[in-house]
């Protein structure tokens, strides 16, 4: 049986996105392997549609009860029993995570997550050390899982014209892992609106240095103060200001960040910033190497600096 | 109940280390950089104290895979309030591999009857976020990472809340055995007391190995570099006042000001 390239596309908000990102994806591997590609969905309900959106043609519809983890991973298990697959390919995010390391366990496969580009037939980079490295890992077993971090691979040209379109349907199994209820924190920011967001991170230790921020803000219309997840941690300032994976993603004018080093977590939130500018005491600082100004200078000392230049 | 909880010795001061530096140790057996214990296990430690904190009949295991100078980390972990702690002595290049890495603790929960694993969500260096993932695959028992909150518990099951992306949590409900991978910044570890380090030896941290002659590596760290900028990145030059004042003329020249 020939190999197959699975792609899977669980998303209930941004399937249309995630499905043609984790396509150009397969058809980069696809140059380097030469393997059919197969895109699993759930649950779309006009698949016809949904094809001809993503301009794709190979797709495997799963029926399930439900969006929890059990069903899925059953609908998925009941097609990989059937396709001998080389690469298994997730996004990035926590459950797509869960669900391709229960599968890379169960098909005795290898796991490279956060994938950020291909390097070879079998090789493929991703960052390390909180982005400060960039590291080529091999594959050295038969199957291999992936989740996909990058977002710039080349788009190509549907490679598979044909229409080979196929619904599945799963019986619902009782999962030993039981949602008992979903809520949202997303409600509205004042960093939604800003047209420059002065963001702080680790750098800043105390709420008199946090004091700092908020006094240049004053002095810069239209700016609101954000900050990096371990503010938030250490009860500095509010969930609401929090940019990057679990917080949220921004995209004003002009993105400051005071402080922040750049871990893959935060830079998430900030990569849609029209400008950036960083300011950082370590030169290394990951967050250098994705901002257009950088400034290597205590973020305190810097940020007293700019307060004064303002008032002058 | 025994909670078995995963520690990876990590290099301090990541942040502010010069990334030539963390290249030339990372792959090493026995690097110069001090190690410390991952941020995240440090948080899930925690969170099995804060537990046996209210049941002292809870015990708990820590576990590392590495070089020999991962006892160190280990005894702190006693010192923190651990029972017992087991150290895989192997090869860097396994104790970054998940495949067997997962096997070995696998390994030391089956042969201790372990009910809860706890790890970290992820390493601060190689980032991956399967250690307890995958080895709860393999041990065929529930999982769920981004934990920030335990609700609940008995000897059948355990309530958590967690943390997925963009503001949304979720409250669940887990079958006994199962493994919970913790968020960072969820509690505040504690120091280790340094008697209780002292006295830890070898009735409290067991020293194994898990080579097996059929084991063959999932994955081969290769290349590491520099990451490729995304972005220009143009070094302001000159006093700090300079640079404040160069802050001040983009805001004017993005019609900002």
């Amino acid at each position: 049986m020939d190999k197959k390239i699975i792609l899977v596309c669980d998303s209930h908000a941004n399937k249309t996105d995630q499905a043609k990102k984790l396509i150009n994806f397969g058809q980069n591997l696809y140059s380097y392997l030469k393997n059919e590609i197969i895109l699993v969905v759930f649950n779309e309900k006009n698949i016809e549609n949904f094809s001809r959106k993503i301009n794709f043609g190979n797709i495997l519809n799963i029926k399930t009860k439900t969006h929890e983890f059990g069903d899925i991973i059953s609908g998925l298990e009941t097609v990989i029993e059937k396709t001998d697959f080389s690469y298994l390919c997730f996004d990035s995010s926590i459950k797509s995570l869960e669900q391709a390391s229960y599968l890379a366990g169960k098909f005795n496969a290898s796991i490279i997550t956060n994938v950020l580009k291909i390097e070879d037939k079998n090789q493929f980079s991703r960052m390390i050390f909180n982005s400060k490295l960039e590291a080529g890992i091999k594959n050295l077993k038969e199957k291999c899982v992936l989740t996909i971090a990058g977002s710039s691979f080349d788009e190509n040209d549907s490679i598979f014209s044909k229409n080979s379109i196929e619904e599945i349907e799963i019986p619902h199994e009782n999962s030993d892992i039981k949602i008992i209820e979903t809520m949202s924190r997303s409600e509205s920011s004042s960093l939604d609106n800003a047209k420059i967001i002065l963001s702080v991170g680790r750098g800043l230790n105390s709420s008199e240095e946090i004091e700092k921020v908020f006094e240049v803000s004053k002095l810069i219309p239209g700016s609101s103060v954000g900050c990096s997840r371990p503010i938030v941690d250490k009860g500095l300032l509010e969930y609401q200001r929090q940019v990057g994976i679990t917080g949220r993603s921004v995209s004003p004018k002009i993105y400051s960040a005071f402080g922040i080093s750049g871990s893959t977590q935060h830079l998430f939130g900030m990569k849609d910033c029209e400008f950036i500018i960083s300011v950082n005491n370590d030169p290394h600082a990951s967050i250098f190497g994705h901002s257009d100004v950088c400034i290597v200078e205590d973020a305190v000392l810097f940020l007293e600096a700019l307060k004064n230049e303002l008032e002058n | 109940m025994k909670i078995l909880v995963t520690i990876k010795p990590v290099f301090e001061e990541i942040q502010m280390t010069d990334p030539d530096i963390l290249k030339k140790n990372f792959l090493k057996n026995n690097p110069d950089l001090n190690l410390k214990i991952n941020r995240f296990d440090d948080h899930a430690l925690e969170e099995a104290l804060k537990l046996k904190g209210k049941n002292t009949a809870i015990e708990i295991y820590t576990i590392s895979v590495g070089a020999a100078d991962s006892l160190e980390i280990l005894k702190k972990t006693i010192g923190k309030g651990a029972d017992k702690a087991f150290l895989i002595e192997t090869e860097t290049k396994n104790a970054n591999d998940p495949d067997f890495v997962s096997d070995a603790v696998k390994d030391v929960f089956m042969e201790n009857n372990c009910d809860l694993l706890f790890c970290g969500m992820m390493s601060e260096d190689m980032m991956n976020g399967v250690t307890g993932l995958l080895t709860a695959s393999k041990l065929s028992i529930p999982s769920l990472s981004g934990i920030t909150f335990i609700e609940d518990i008995s000897s059948e099951k355990i309530i958590v809340k967690r943390e997925l992306e963009g503001g949304t949590e979720q409250k669940a409900e887990l079958s006994l055995p199962c493994a919970l991978n913790f968020q960072a910044g969820i509690n505040k570890p504690g120091y280790p007391n340094v008697m209780r380090m002292l006295k830890a030896d070898e009735r409290s941290i067991i020293v194994k190995s898990h080579e097996k002659p059929d084991f063959k590596n999932s994955i081969k760290i290769k290349d590491l570099k520099l990451p490729s900028k995304t972005r220009k990145g143009e070094i302001l030059e000159g006093s700090i006042e300079d640079k404040a004042k160069a802050f001040v003329e983009i805001l004017k020249q993005k019609k900002i000001l």
